[in-house]
């Protein structure tokens, strides 16, 4: 087994210092596995994401990634997320890769169609723009896969979509979820931190 | 008429071009949610440039080999602006512009007591705020031209980059490791701007084709920036030129209202053209 591709050691977490949400988690996140982080609302899944993320500090203990940054891909839950810029679907796949862009680079995993590739932004639905995302974060080659609540308020061909292209890829996983039976269906490693009960 | 161009085409042209780049960085800004923090920092810019004229004329009593330092002074406030700024709503989760609205008014005062305090400076303070295509010399005129095509080629080379930054700022949040160079870019642009061409030119030309035109350019992000560029451009030298035809009228305020017309009647005719799908 080669070097883990996230090693977290004692971390302390919150808003506050003197009340932290999470503390003295150690965990890693292996090649070739999903973890999922559980735990009911105000549990601290998403501030826990925002620390792993390099967005907020710990308050304590240490968080390793042992990639590059550029090769984690994050997919939030996408609430209020209209743009300023009116942008379509392609276009924003199109300046987030890296080379010659071309439709067919988008259309090969299956989440988008060509009709959808010239939706607006604005005007896409939820699932169509989770869908885009993922998509960006396929074609950009990413180790690790950063998903908070992938299936929330998402119709069923849109869950289908997203459950087969997460089935296919190759990069490890770290899901948050509040529920502890919606798991992907995966051959990958799979494993568990449970948050709000017995972290402290 | 054509005297008075062939006296003011530098300016002129100067102005034009500078207004299309700041349309175009002024999308991103929007985008990326700045635009409080945007003010902010042309407000420190301008008190920094006023420090600077302030320091150069009362304290040095020399004009003509620092004439360029107001602007890195300004580039500085604007900066140390940006920091605090940052630094302030580092843990705040809720909207940041209510924050950068009080440390807006706060320069607002300072510049203010600033004018008073250091001698000779209330015309500047107009000059800088106001801003006034007609007074730019043809030297500065010049050093805004080559200014406005180094940001145009820099706009235009890092176009995709900038875009996939402003969608990732105002998606997930946060911005990403190569926000960085873009900040300091916006930074050094705005106080050149504010230095040479005022305050009010440089907000008005980021701010208003974007957001007037955002949904009068259907979904093409190239068609949404083509059109801020010829409504700031063309509206930098109409409204140049009306003020330049009657006297009484001040430049930019016209360039404004120009700009306003301009852009709102673009937006008009663009909704119901470019519906979008």
């Amino acid at each position: 087994m080669g070097a883990p591709l996230l090693e977290v050691r004692s971390l302390s977490y919150g808003h506050f210092a003197h009340k932290p949400l999470g503390r003295n988690l150690s965990f890693t996140l292996e090649n070739d596995s999903i973890l999922y982080i559980e735990g009911p609302n105000g549990s601290g899944k998403s501030s826990l994401l925002r620390v792993l993320l390099g967005q907020r500090a710990p308050l304590g203990g240490t968080v390793f990634w042992g990639i590059e940054k550029k090769r984690i891909s994050y997919i939030p839950q996408l609430q209020n997320t209209d743009f300023h810029l009116p942008v379509t679907l392609a276009d924003l796949l199109r300046v987030s890769y890296p080379g010659h862009w071309e439709n067919s680079k988008a259309l090969k995993w299956g989440l988008l169609s060509e009709t959808q590739l010239d939706l607006a932004w604005n005007s896409a639905s939820g699932g169509e723009r989770k869908r885009t995302l993922l998509t960006r974060a396929l074609l950009n080659d990413s180790a690790v896969l950063v998903l908070d609540e992938p299936m929330n308020h998402l119709d069923q061909e849109s869950r289908q979509l997203i459950q087969s292209a997460l089935q296919n890829c190759s990069a490890s996983m770290i899901v948050v979820s509040h529920d502890e039976q919606e798991t992907l269906q995966s051959k990958k490693k799979v494993q568990r931190l449970l948050l709000g009960e017995n972290h402290e | 008429m054509s005297s008075l161009l062939a006296i003011y085409a530098l300016p002129l042209a100067a102005g034009s071009c500078f207004a299309v780049g700041l349309s175009i960085l002024g999308g991103h800004l929007a985008a990326r949610d700045k635009a409080m923090q945007t003010l902010c920092i042309g407000q420190a810019a301008t008190l920094g440039i006023l420090f600077g004229i302030g320091l150069i004329h009362g304290v040095m009593e020399t004009e003509s080999s620092l004439h360029y330092s107001p602007v890195v002074i300004g580039f500085l406030f604007s900066l140390m602006a940006y920091s605090f700024g940052e630094w302030t709503v580092r843990k705040v989760t809720t909207s940041r512009n209510s924050y950068f609205a009080a440390i807006f008014v706060s320069l607002l005062a300072a510049t203010s007591l600033l004018s008073v305090v250091l001698p000779g400076l209330e015309n500047h303070l107009s000059q800088v705020f106001f801003g006034d295509l007609a007074t730019l010399s043809d030297r500065d005129s010049l050093v805004m031209l080559v200014a406005s095509l180094l940001t145009l080629a820099f706009l235009l080379i890092f176009a995709k980059k900038f875009t996939n930054g402003s969608f990732e700022t105002a998606i997930f949040g946060y911005e990403s490791g190569g926000a960085r160079g873009f900040n300091l870019f916006a930074l050094f642009v705005i106080a050149l701007s504010v230095q040479f061409l005022g305050f009010l030119f440089t907000a008005s030309c980021l701010f208003l084709p974007t957001t007037l035109l955002r949904e009068g350019t259907g979904k093409e992000l190239n068609r949404h920036f083509i059109t801020c560029a010829l409504i700031a451009g063309s509206s930098a030298a109409l409204g140049f030129l009306l003020s330049l035809n009657w006297e009484r009228l001040p430049t930019v305020p016209v360039i404004v209202a120009v700009m306003i017309v301009l852009g709102s009647l673009s937006a008009f005719v663009g909704k119901r053209v470019y519906r979008q799908t």
